[in-house]
């Protein structure tokens, strides 16, 4: 039987090595606002399109599809951040999945900014 | 204000995963007297102090405890909201809710949650139940249900997807929602 102590550490080892296999720096991250404004909104749907899309065509080693919370953009929900290693970051609102769709194939894979659906 | 169950879990699913939770285990119950919904997470839990500001309905997101989403829900549908959280060991959260009240996408739900768990690690188990049929998904055992053959991700992803959707659509075929 393991103290309280015991498992603590092993609980603690186990996370770290679970962030550490999640977080590729190289990697571009899709994050997706999840506050109850973006749920409200869509932003389900759009996270969900993204994860398809990426899955879709093969990319999953190459974009992190995420979430956050309310990043104070309520009227542009659904939002997502795009963000790239060594590039600015790309803010997108108003997003439905057609345009997240567009999104992938054109700024992900390509490496075009869709100017249209920037905030 | 969400206006549906499906949003609601995902309301609520969503904080525990801000919670910093590894576990989180969701059970979703519909019977003649309404939807009994129920998560427990293994997360930070809510401290003593928080949980009378929740009670306040001050929102305070970075915690993972804004529960306004559940509370105005529960005003409009007339259910009951039970919190019972533990610092530093989790939350539990159970909502009753009245006959009548929609369900919403829970396929598009689930399908959302599997995407964050893939991507944070943090495993997801999803149980639907009404009358005498159930349906689990675990986010741990995702590859049992894709089989041995080899699919591509795309594939994979379709197959997950399909296999939630009928699943789901099985379990509350004969409610009428």
């Amino acid at each position: 039987m393991k103290s309280l102590e015991e498992l603590k550490a092993i609980k603690d080892k186990m996370k770290s090595t679970i962030d550490l296999r999640h977080e590729d720096p190289s990697a571009t991250k899709v994050i997706v606002s999840m506050g109850t404004c973006g749920i409200a909104s869509g932003a389900r749907e759009v996270l969900n399109a993204f994860a398809e899309v990426v899955a879709e065509k093969g990319i999953t080693r190459n974009v992190m599809v995420s979430q956050s919370g309310c990043i104070g953009l309520c009227e542009n929900e659904p939002v997502a951040e795009v963000i790239t290693p060594g590039k600015d970051k790309v803010t997108y609102g108003k997003l439905t999945p057609e345009k997240a769709r567009e999104i992938v194939e054109k700024h992900l894979i390509g490496g075009t900014v869709v100017d249209e659906y920037k905030i | 204000m969400l206006c549906d169950i499906s949003l609601c879990i995902l309301d609520i699913a969503i904080n525990s995963f801000k919670s910093g939770a590894k576990n989180i285990s969701i059970f979703l119950t519909q019977k003649d007297s309404g939807v009994l919904f129920e998560i427990k997470d293994d997360g930070r839990g809510i401290s003593d102090e928080m949980f009378k500001r929740i009670h306040n309905n001050i929102k305070e997101p970075e915690t993972g405890a804004s529960f306004n989403g559940l509370k105005g829900l529960y005003k409009a549908c007339g259910g009951r909201v039970k919190i019972i959280s533990d610092e530093g060991v989790g939350t539990f959260v159970s909502a009753d809710f009245k006959p009548g009240f929609t369900l919403g996408d829970i396929a598009e739900t689930v399908m959302c949650l599997i995407n964050l768990s893939r991507q944070s690690g943090v495993r997801v188990s999803f149980f639907a139940k009404c009358k005498e049929k159930s349906f689990l998904i675990d986010s741990e055992r995702l590859s049992e249900i894709s089989g041995c053959e080899k699919l591509s991700e795309g594939e994979r992803y379709a197959f997950i997807k399909q296999y939630v959707s009928s699943g789901i659509s099985e379990v509350f075929v004969k409610t009428g929602i």
